[in-house]
């Protein structure tokens, strides 16, 4: 099914969309008049989560101040990003108490995956009952979703890890996945840069005639009714624990059809990079570079404002061969001390912020509405562990502008136990969400934007 | 999170995993004297034997006993006792591996346990049915089902996102999940599949290069060369071949051109070091050369860069060889290059079989050969090698120096189709089972496709619904095939088709043709189980289902639905007769890619690859070789009906020269796998196959409590709990170098948080220490012989894998339960429930009095009340 279609409705059809304002790709080759008119760009939004957690003292900024600029020589950890001290906050002291055992024993990394945007203190389970919370980013897709074609999308560049026990008694759904539409409902994050593409901008060849075209429009519209019966059908005849399964089916038709009216409504869309090979890159630095290249295109032509982005699934066993490094992340994190390991910990965090560093420069380089993306969009690059397993003082860095509400430049030290919830409330209300208070936030996070 | 457990406790009891406990805090109270003998009787015994593992940070099994500690409360705790007496009165705790109780012991506990008030019964509870959640199809099932549906060649769900896994298994209910974006797929699936079993697969109409296959360069290979987009990616090969799936689009003739390459290995004997000097000294000679020449151009008064003025390469005029020096060259050339078999094999069939020979400059002749060969539509094995490289005693006889491979498939590119089949797809004559374009025959047509979709007889209402489509297509212009089309992928879209549900028993409006004897009604008649109300059959054909899905993983056969819809199905010979033809089938295979891969966690395989740095020999195509023993070993267990216990300990294995070679397992050449006799001594049972082997160690080096773990999660059944959070893992910088494993492990050992469980695990694993992390006999560890001598908690000592084996074989009943768990857990789609266990002991009882037949475990799970029944919603306990 193709659901775009690229460059075949130019400004004609265009013009005839304009009634959803705020629903328009904001492309300036297309209609940079009308930008101006409406506003100013909406604000997006990019969550970049890294697994494993990271060597505080190799990461956190050392001083006494509550709110102080970046110093010029940044730690070890974040050294990659001296050069875009201004381009970023550090935050210190954010915490995540739903990560915590609280009597559930072992399992930290499953609890770090699915308590960072949802709050919750997750069930601990193989599977059959899983119960983690609805995360920040789907909470807030929930209410500006509709604007886009794309109410949220959940990336990745690590394939989730299939096996019931992963952490302790911990399913794997909870470290595959951060972003939970419901509390029983991961979504699991595409790793492949063409996949992510074609649903970007449409799998196959253009049907360019008109009339072909409204056809298939017309056939699509009747298939997805025909499968919705159905499902009501069967929704009379089965179970309540099967329901509950039927009701996902249903989520999912509803969704595809709301996109399909959105394409309609608005125009083609005309993607600045060319369609991925299929192959998923081997080399992080590749892998992680397209993945970026594609969200800041899926930003740019406004498929969507949400983005959640897995540097690596929680408790990642991946090796980083690429800097020399043969053994499994997670296993080095568990060094016990042994410099050697602890060093090779620290260079992989290092050579993930190298990447994220890619992020920065592709969003300050990428035209959106009268600025740039960086002006319009708020990052969190951030672990729901911080050392040794533990789950306050988290290492949490943003960037962007987020339309005024960054303040960058500078690193602030929260009090200890300040929900990472308060910065999920700043930012949704950012995005034109009204919510007071989410999860086990205390309220909204302060000393953003002022000093 | 550094603290460490309160109690300092010798031994680690777990409960299985697969049956969740409750606690519910009733009002009980005891006596003074019951209070008296918890403090005196059980306690002692709990502290000692349970609360190693079961306590509040590592609760094994899901269970934290600690709260009974409590005199005053812990008779509160019924539930929780209730399951404890009955691990204990089966003798299924402390696990086996454990220091086994004392009679008296166990008698005091489940004589104070007996006593306790509000204890409901004294037995096991009674076996219930229970219920499978509506469970959408996984990717496997999808494929397959669309390929028994419509003979399509296409493997659409390879797209799909993985599916997660409960309990071990893919096939969980509960935890395959519907997401927008699969659904997005699921719609672009269905478009895409109708098409192609309606019109084909759409044929280019001049033949084109379909696919560049191309393996990996090297085992770490981050230089991806992409060429268009048409690019595929193999595993790498040491040998240098070349190996994967295609899936051709329409019968017809394809192209087949094989690039071949190599590198020499002149410099094969020198080292790093002193090819570095060499290249130095080049560049030297290259810099001093062209400051000579600069220095003669300026002296002439030309520009640097110019031609020199005597012509050859700048140092006088070159020589031509004379014939005898060209011919003698050309012989060492030759010599260095011997002649080498290069064949390529399509699903086994040869199209390609040649010889190369060395020649002057290259070593061997570069270049394409090109073959034509004819190939049915579909998904399908291809092979490109030089089958005497996989007789070399080791693969790095192929590798140079500078670890370029000496010889090599270079590209695979599949050109064509040429003369594709004009036929309409071996799809269309399913589906258009009716000739004219009349609403009867759509009507024919969409109830038989439908029926066979979904599964089950459809109502008119679906029925209706999906007519209506061809008529919108009809209305619009479209052709009869399109709006059957249209229909069709509506149909691949529905509910129906992508979950498997059963209909809720209550709202069962159907009666079932019910003719005796049949298994249910035995079950329902046996007088030990009076039938329970709140169960009922699921319907025969729903059970039709339950078998396809459990043998094969694809939906039911014309043969089997026969059955079903005649009401024969649950008679005894005939269910057996069934469930016979379905193992026998090709499908049947499925036991052993999705149940036995899973169980023996095959899957996980490469997924964290040996380090090529310690382990240089292992190459992707080794760890395939390796899975494809352990898969072929299965396979002839399921085939050969043998018992269970081979599984343990069997004289035979599946070896092809390589892997022979990895083993020193002698007098086996080529690459095709044989059937070897063994002795036992070193190889035998799944415990000695490279597979497990690796899997069950790091990339680095072997962990022998991982491997512990391994034999008692997978074997036994009894998975230790986890460590506790932060525990460091060993330090391994100078283990055989300065220290043994063996003595690291030991010192690790003595933290008293740490020693509990792994005197569990890792004696075991220290059984198995005569293999290396990648399966490899040895002797050694660094510099320091191996010892695999250990000693059990319960006192049992023994030596190497051998030793261990003979142990497990004495842990007979353990391990049988545990594969009764795991196949009725594949089974039912479901985890396992505290009512399932009668019916495992019931299975397990029945296994043994059939020797541990394999196909006996298969009927007795098919027979078994869960897979026959469910329970109606709200007669859950």
């Amino acid at each position: 099914m193709n659901l775009i279609f690229k460059k075949q409705l130019p400004r004609r059809t265009f013009l005839r969309g304009m009634g959803t304002v705020m629903a328009l790709p904001l492309l300036d080759a297309m209609v940079p008049a009308f930008v101006k008119a409406a506003g100013a760009a909406p604000t997006r939004l990019a969550i970049l989560y890294f697994p494993n957690g990271v060597q505080m003292d190799t990461w956190a900024i050392k001083s006494d101040a509550q709110i102080a600029a970046l110093p010029e020589a940044l730690p070890r950890t974040l050294a990659p990003l001296t050069k875009y001290r201004n381009d970023i906050t550090v935050l210190n002291g954010l915490t995540v108490d739903g990560g915590r055992a609280h009597g559930d024993g072992p399992g930290d990394h499953g609890r770090a995956g699915a308590s960072y945007l949802t709050g919750a203190h997750p069930k601990k389970t193989f599977g059959k009952d899983l119960q983690a919370g609805v995360s920040m980013d789907q909470y807030a897709a929930s209410v500006i979703g509709s604007q886009t074609r794309f109410a949220s999308l959940e990336l990745g560049c690590e394939e989730g890890i299939q096996g019931g026990n992963c952490d302790n008694g911990y399913s794997c759904a909870y470290s595959n996945s951060i972003s939970w539409r419901t509390p029983s409902t991961p979504n699991p994050p595409e790793i492949r840069p063409r996949a992510v593409f074609e649903r970007l901008f449409g799998a196959g060849e253009i049907e360019r005639d008109p009339v072909k075209r409204a056809r298939k429009e017309k056939y699509q519209k009747s298939v997805l009714d025909s499968v919705l019966q159905d499902a009501k059908r069967l929704e009379n005849a089965v179970s309540v624990s099967d329901r509950r399964k039927l009701d996902e089916y249903l989520y999912a038709v509803r969704d595809i059809e709301t996109r399909i009216q959105k394409t309609e409504s608005e125009s083609a869309l005309d993607p600045e990079m060319d369609r991925p090979s299929p192959s998923v890159p081997e080399n992080y630095n590749e892998h992680t570079r397209i993945m970026f290249d594609l969200m800041a295109t899926a930003f740019q032509t406004d498929s969507t404002r949400i983005i959640t982005f897995l540097m690596a699934i929680e408790q990642s066993n991946r090796a980083y061969r690429e800097i020399g490094i043969a053994d499994s992340h997670h296993g080095l994190t568990h060094h016990g001390g042994d410099k050697e390991k602890i060093e090779k910990c620290i260079l992989i965090n290092q050579y993930q912020i190298e990447q994220f560093a890619y992020f920065i420069d592709k969003l300050k380089a990428t035209p959106d509405g009268d600025g740039t993306l960086f002006d319009h969009i708020m990052v969190n690059y951030g672990s729901g562990l911080s050392k040794d397993h533990d789950h306050d003082d988290l290492p949490t860095v943003i960037t962007g502008k987020g339309n005024g509400l960054f303040n960058l430049g500078r690193h602030v030290t929260y009090a200890t136990e300040t929900p990472l919830a308060n910065l999920h409330v700043a930012m949704m209300n950012k995005m034109g969400i009204p919510a007071e208070t989410f999860a086990d936030s205390t309220g909204k996070l302060g000393y953003l934007s002022d000093l | 999170m550094t603290q460490r457990f309160g109690a300092v406790l010798l031994v680690c009891a777990a409960i299985g995993t697969g049956f969740a406990t409750r606690t519910l805090n009733g009002q009980a109270q005891v006596s003074q004297a019951q209070a008296a003998e918890f403090q005196q009787d059980v306690l002692p015994v709990l502290a000692k034997s349970c609360l190693g593992c079961h306590n509040e940070k590592a609760q094994a099994g899901k269970l934290n006993l600690e709260p009974l500690r409590d005199p005053a409360t812990t008779a509160t705790h019924t539930a929780v006792w209730q399951s404890v007496l009955e691990k204990l009165s089966a003798g299924a705790m402390p696990p086996p591996t454990a220091k086994p109780l004392a009679d008296a012991e166990r008698a005091a506990v489940i004589g104070w346990i007996k006593k306790l008030p509000g204890l409901t019964a004294a037995t096991p509870s009674e076996p219930m049915a229970g219920r499978v959640t509506a469970r959408r199809l996984n990717r496997v099932e999808y494929n397959n089902t669309v390929r028994d549906l419509l003979g399509v060649a296409a493997r659409p769900a390879d797209e799909f996102p993985v599916d997660d896994s409960g309990y071990g298994f893919d096939n969980n209910g509960d935890v395959l999940s519907v997401s927008p974006m699969l659904m997005e797929k699921y719609m672009q699936a269905a478009e895409k599949i109708s098409r192609l079993a309606v019109y084909g697969e759409v044929v280019p109409p001049k033949p084109t290069r379909l696919v560049r296959l191309m393996n990996r360069r090297s085992q770490d290979a981050y230089d991806v060369l992409t060429e268009g987009n048409s690019g595929m990616y193999l595993p790498y090969s040491l040998r240098g071949a070349m190996y994967g799936n295609f899936t051709f689009p329409v019968d017809g003739e394809y192209e087949f051109r094989l690039r071949i390459a190599n590198f020499r290995g002149d410099d094969a004997d020198i080292t790093d070091e002193e090819r570095a000097r060499r290249a130095e000294e080049r560049r030297k000679l290259f810099e001093a050369r062209r400051l000579e020449r600069e220095k003669a151009a300026a002296a002439a008064g030309t520009p640097a860069g110019a031609a020199p003025a005597q012509g050859g390469r700048g140092f006088g005029p070159r020589r031509e060889p004379t014939p005898e020096e060209l011919k003698a060259r050309d012989e060492a050339a030759r010599k260095a290059a011997p002649p080498r078999k290069l064949i390529l094999t399509v699903d086994g069939a040869q199209v390609i079989s040649t010889v190369i020979e060395g020649t002057g400059t290259f070593g061997y002749s570069q270049g394409e050969f090109t073959e034509r060969a004819t190939v049915k539509a579909g998904e399908r094995f291809i092979r490109a090698s030089y089958p005497e490289l996989a007789d070399l005693d080791s693969p790095l006889q192929n590798i140079n120096p500078d670890m370029r491979r000496g010889l090599f498939v270079d590209y695979l590119d599949i050109v064509g189709p040429f003369n594709p089949s004009k036929e309409p797809p071996a799809s269309y004559k399913k589906i258009f089972i009716c000739n004219q374009q009349t609403p009867q025959c759509a009507k024919t047509i969409l109830s038989t496709l439908m029926e066979r979709a979904y599964r089950r007889p459809v109502t008119e209402d679906e029925l209706k619904s999906k007519l209506d489509l061809v008529a919108l297509a009809r209305k619009e212009g479209d052709t009869f095939q399109e709006g059957i089309r249209l229909a069709l992928q509506a149909i691949l879209a529905s509910p129906s088709f992508l979950f498997r549900v059963e209909a809720n028993p209550r709202l069962r409006a159907e009666v079932e043709p019910q003719k005796a004897p049949t298994v249910l009604a035995r079950m329902q008649s046996a007088p030990s189980r009076a039938p329970v109300a709140t169960e009922r059959p699921v319907s025969d054909i729903e059970l039709a289902s339950r078998l396809s899905y459990f043998l094969w993983a694809s939906m039911p056969d014309e043969e089997l639905m026969r059955a079903a819809k005649s009401g024969t199905l649950r008679q005894p010979a005939v269910l057996e007769a069934q469930v016979r033809r379905m193992m026998a089938d090709p499908k049947g295979y499925n036991l052993v890619e999705n149940w036995a891969a899973q169980w023996l966690q095959l899957r996980n395989l490469g997924r964290t690859k040996p380090d090529p740095k310690r382990f240089p020999t292992v190459d992707d195509e080794l760890l395939d070789s390796m899975r494809k023993e352990t898969s072929m070993f299965v396979d002839t267990i399921i085939k050969e009906d043998r018992s269970l216990l081979d599984f343990i300990d069997a004289p035979f294995t599946f070896v092809n020269g390589p892997l022979a070679r990895h083993y020193g397992i002698k007098g086996v050449d080529g690459e095709e796998f044989q059937r070897v006799t063994l002795d036992g001594e070193q190889r035998s049972g799944v415990l000695t196959q490279g597979a497990i082997l690796t899997v069950s160690s790091y990339p680095t080096r072997t962990s022998p409590p991982v491997r512990g773990k391994w034999v008692m999660e997978n074997l036994l059944g009894t998975p230790p709990p986890p460590p506790p959070d932060n525990v460091p893992s060993l330090n391994d910088a100078n283990i055989g170098t300065e220290v043994s494993l063996r003595e690291r492990l030991e010192q690790h050992r003595r933290d008293p948080s740490c020693s509990p469980c792994h005197m569990l695990m890792d004696p075991l694993g220290f059984g198995l220490e005569n293999y290396d992390a990648v399966g490899a006999w040895r002797t050694h560890d660094g510099k320091f012989p191996i010892e695999t001598a250990g000693t059990l908690p319960g006192g049992q000592t023994f030596t190497g894998s051998k030793g261990l084996k003979e142990i497990l074989k004495t842990k007979s009943d353990a391990f049988v339960h545990n594969v009764t768990e795991k196949m009725l857990t594949y089974g039912l789609g479901r985890g396992l429930e505290r009512f399932d266990r009668p019916t495992v002991e019931t299975i397990t009882r029945q296994l043994k009095a059939s020797d541990y037949r394999f196909s006996a475990l298969v009927m007795e799970v098919v027979k078994s009340r869960p897979f026959q029944m469910q329970t109606v919603e709200g007669a859950r306990p």
